[in-house]
């Protein structure tokens, strides 16, 4: 069926047996880039495939959670380096195979062009975009060839990308992840996530998280309230001077106080804003008096919580356990909410106040979990959204990824199938698979399962292994460099030690620099775009955006524009793409890419993480493979300033 | 049905964000037997044992040194001699302690008896003859308990189902659709080997189901398994057999029979795939929920597709 490729000697996939690539496997250096749920799979295949050389790469370490599919891994296990513990597990059965684990982050730099140019074959397991882009960088540069992968819950898939040959990773757009509108956040919330945003991303930083992170919720809503800028620092300080405990206070009263203000005060003050509810019912406030338990039984049979527990490990204060609450599949009462929401709090006071004021939200936390669940809860409440069971708000908080151990195995074979493609010198037979869920035989009484589909040539508008252009309209008199840098470089471009140029304008990052560079370097941070030396950034400038360690290099074409409607442009700039030579209608895949700055960040699970959730619901994967090339604009739903929901986190595989 | 204890649901977490706490329960209060100690057969078991299940039982008569070194949960410092069964057995005990994990070394190769096989929900027959899949099929039909087969010979591979008269609620969250019941009725294998080949699209059925009868024909005749050697005289008898069918020469490949008759264990590779495939399938089988794959799926590297097919029904 597939041409062998090369003239003589046997094609795909009687290669396999022959002696000369049975050599090449054996002595083929491959990097494996993580070690969780693909990975484990993969390191498993490769070894019992005869490959010999691997180095794997994986910066996690094991979770409890992790068992039910990361085999190679067992509760004894349970936070050691999930690369250093899977290499060990392997050998254990093949001990003929080298695995030289790296209990790291792959974006170090450290892991350089150089140093990818050193393997025959890089094979991805990852489960964060960032790191996929910034893996297809460095494959590109270096030009090794990458197998790329991905699987959630029963939907998986593989592809194949090398320079000049295939579509590199990026030739075609991601999905951005979800936001919503900050309006719809704060005061009309219609469905449990955007109770969840608020009660994560709002209340929990408010009362536990650091001061000085003033999300981009407080900052709108205290503009949108006093009108003058001028005011706002003020007000928000203010505004932030109440959820600080007063000095004789006890966390009991504190508790109370913070429902008080954010179930009732908050709530009042919301349904004063009329206009919101001329075609919307209005939200209910809700009293404390009303929702505690007659006898205050349960809190107070359990003892106060200013036992000898102080010396308790954090991650074990559980309110729901201290509280009897076991099922956490059961939706609990508006009043068992109230309950748990002043437990927490006054947990997270009594026997972890050194946490406070700096303490992040991690989905492994019991007591931020039960918290950010019971806030949500009673938030629904208020507005009428019927509330969840703490195991499905967890999953929403948290971001977690549904996953299964036979999607992984699957996942993994094909990926050592197309490595051994790849081995043989057959890139002709190497395929894109996407594996399905459905496995409806229909009126043909036949149906693919594991369907391969034909590998896609480079896409040349592809800003990453092409050769476009883009454009930036930005405020540049009032976005500082940092914005700037942050904002754009970093967000949507996904480039991690970022060097700019404009005119004679240098700007560096990297671990090469000296403390005088560095801070030089830090001067420019505050200063708007055209305020930058050598005339600054500003109309019609050229930016050349480039990452030395990714060997990336991109083109911005700036345009000032100072009119933004927060409505439709929330994050204040739009960023566009043509190819060159004046092949201005071409809408550019890289725009629409907005990795967001929490996908890479430690509390993804392992696996992907790449499905969106029309993804998951689609029993046919034809979505993953959609030949869409959308503007950024497209991908943006319903107007008003956005916030990055992280519990919708996941972008569509491919 | 038994609740789920705090260290099931710590260890499921992921998966019961799949399938639910309701298919969960009915894993854990499932019995499977899985007959052989292959590569494939350490896939499957590995799979199944992952996902939670009240027993697993493995029975195979091979020594350690016997089985393929493409069994990964043997290790290799075990001692030579000892059961294939009872080492598999102890990996996967410890790679889910949830779960009761048996070993069990046959006397011989041989079927166990009827009341053996229908104290399990679930038989898996794995790398067996084309003969031993006809009659362990037969034979869990008899105490109607359902019945996978899988195969997976260099980088061949297909698997069967007979789970008799089954029935199943489909997937998914949705409520009022999870409680329509529906149901599949299944054929034997000796049913779906006779299925005439001149029903079969000549272009689009897979090449591979050809090739099983005319195997199972041959290893009938010759009294044993094939080899590499039995190539030509499989082939001759193809040309017969369509000859007699009144098919068609598109119907069967060389190519592939060739890879079938390879004459080694399935490839790494290979039985990851299928292993991960069949293991969906078991579970979907025991816990009544989702639709189950009827009745033959092959998956070959010549062409890297995985191919569900209807035979015989």
């Amino acid at each position: 069926m597939t041409p062998a490729v090369e003239a003589s000697g046997p094609g795909w996939p009687q290669v396999i047996w022959s002696e000369a690539l049975q050599q090449r496997v054996r002595t083929a250096k491959v990097l494996a880039v993580g070690a969780g749920g693909i990975g484990c799979e993969l390191l498993k295949t490769l070894a019992l495939s005869g490959f010999e050389n691997i180095e794997v790469v994986d910066m996690d370490t094991i979770e409890t959670s992790n068992l039910n599919r990361q085999f190679l891994f067992r509760k004894r296990h349970v936070g050691q380096s999930k690369a250093k513990v899977a290499a060990e597990a392997v050998k254990r059965f093949r001990p003929s195979c080298n695995i030289n684990a790296m209990q790291a982050n792959i974006k170090e730099p450290q892991y350089n062009v150089s140093w990818f140019k050193g393997f025959d074959l890089v094979l991805n397991g990852l489960d964060n975009l960032e790191a996929r882009r910034h893996v297809n960088r460095l494959c590109l540069a270096a030009e090794i060839p990458l197998v790329e992968s991905g699987t959630a819950a029963y939907l998986g898939q593989v592809s194949v990308h090398i320079k000049g040959k295939f579509e590199c990773f990026e030739c075609q757009p991601k999905a951005t992840p979800k936001t919503f509108p900050v309006c719809t956040i704060r005061n009309t919330p219609d469905k449990p996530i955007h109770c969840i945003v608020w009660a994560k991303d709002l209340l929990f930083q408010r009362l536990f998280g650091r001061a000085d992170v003033v999300t981009d919720l407080d900052e709108a809503a205290e503009k949108a309230e006093e009108g003058a800028e001028g005011d706002a620092a003020a007000a928000a300080e203010q505004e932030a001077s109440f959820f600080v405990r007063h000095p004789e206070e006890t966390s009991e009263a504190y508790a109370e106080r913070i429902f008080h203000r954010v179930f009732c005060f908050d709530i009042e003050r919301v349904i004063g804003m009329t206009d919101l509810w001329k075609t919307r019912k209005p939200p209910v406030p809700l009293k404390v008096e009303a929702l505690r338990p007659a006898a205050s039984a349960a809190a107070s049979a359990n003892g106060s919580s200013h036992t000898n527990g102080k010396q308790a490990a954090a991650m074990d204060v559980s309110a729901c356990r201290s509280m009897g609450l076991r099922d956490s599949h059961a939706a609990w009462s508006s009043a068992q909410s109230a309950q748990v929401f002043l437990k927490a709090i006054q947990l997270f006071l009594d026997l972890r106040a050194d946490e406070v004021g700096a303490a992040v939200f991690d989905k492994d936390d019991a007591l931020a979990v039960e918290f950010v669940a019971a806030a949500s809860n009673l938030r629904s409440t208020c507005y009428s959204i019927p509330p969840l069971s703490l195991f499905e708000l967890k999953g929403m908080a948290g971001n977690i990824v549904h996953a299964i151990a036979t999607t992984n195995a699957i996942v993994a074979g094909l990926i050592a199938v197309e490595a051994t493609k790849l081995l043989a010198k057959m890139p002709a037979a190497c395929r894109a698979t996407h594996l399905r869920s459905s496995v409806h035989t229909g009126r043909s009484g036949r149906e693919r399962v594991v369907g391969p589909s034909m590998l896609e040539p480079p896409n040349p508008k592809c800003p990453v292994c092409g050769t476009a252009q883009l454009t930036l309209e930005i405020d540049t008199a009032k976005t500082t460099f940092k914005e700037f840098l942050d904002k754009v470089v970093r967000r949507k471009l996904a480039v991690s030690q970022p060097t700019i140029i404009s005119d004679n304008f240098m700007y560096e990052e990297g671990p090469d620099l000296d403390e005088d560079e560095v801070a030089d370097n830090a001067q420019f941070l505050p200063r708007p775009l055209a305020a930058l030396p050598s005339g600054g950034i500003k109309d019609s400038s050229l930016v050349k955006v480039s990452d030395q360690s990714q060997e990336l290099e991109l083109m911005l074409i700036v345009s000032h524009q100072e009119q933004w409607d927060e409505e439709k442009d929330p994050e204040g700039f739009r960023l566009g793409g043509t190819a060159p030579k004046g092949r201005a209608d071409a809408p550019v895949a890289a725009a629409a890419a907005g990795p967001s700055s929490s996908a890479a960040a430690g509390d993804d699970e392992d696996d992907i993480v790449e499905v969106s959730e029309e993804a998951l619901e689609q029993t046919k994967p034809g979505l993953i493979s959609k030949r869409k090339r959308a503007t950024p604009e497209e991908d943006q739903p319903g107007p008003g300033k956005r916030l990055k929901a992280a519990a919708d986190d996941v972008e569509v595989l491919e | 049905m038994v609740e789920l204890t705090e260290a099931e649901a710590a260890v499921y977490d992921r998966q019961l964000r799949v399938w639910g706490v309701e298919t969960q329960k009915r894993l854990n209060a499932a019995k499977v037997l899985i007959i052989g100690c292959s590569g494939l057969a350490a896939e499957a078991a590995k799979n199944i044992v992952l996902a939670g299940l009240g027993s697993l039982t493995i029975m195979a008569s091979s020594t350690c040194a016997e089985v393929g070194s493409n069994n990964f949960l043997i290790p290799a410092d075990v001692e030579s001699s000892q059961s294939a069964a009872v080492a598999c057995a102890a990996t996967l005990q410890e790679m889910n302690p949830l779960v009761k994990v048996v070993g069990l070394q046959q006397p011989q190769a041989a079927l166990p008896p009827e009341a053996t096989l229908a104290a399990f929900n679930i038989v898996v027959l794995v790398d067996a003859s084309l003969g031993e899949i006809q009659r362990a099929d037969e034979a869990c039909r008899r105490c109607s308990t359902a019945f996978y087969a899988a195969s997976a010979q260099g980088t061949c591979s297909f698997m069967f189902a007979d789970l008799c008269n089954h029935f199943w609620t489909p997937q998914g969250n949705d409520k009022s659709q999870a409680l329509t019941q529906h149901s599949s009725t299944f054929v034997s294998f000796q049913h779906a080997m006779q299925h005439p080949w001149r029903k079969l699209h000549p272009r689009k059925s897979h090449k591979l189901f050809p090739i099983l009868r005319v195997c199972l024909e041959l290893e009938h005749k010759l009294k044993r398994r094939l080899g590499p050697s039995d190539t030509a005289a499989a082939m001759q008898l193809a040309g017969e057999l369509a000859t007699q069918e009144g098919a068609g020469a598109d119907l069967f490949s060389d190519a592939l029979l060739e890879e079938f008759l390879c004459g080694s264990q399935g490839l790494a590779a290979v039985n990851a795939v299928l292993g991960g495939v069949l293991a969906n399938e078991i579970l979907k089988a025991v816990s009544h929920r989702g639709e189950p794959l009827n009745n033959f799926m092959y998956f070959c590297l010549l062409d890297g597709a995985g191919v569900v097919e209807h035979i015989g029904g």
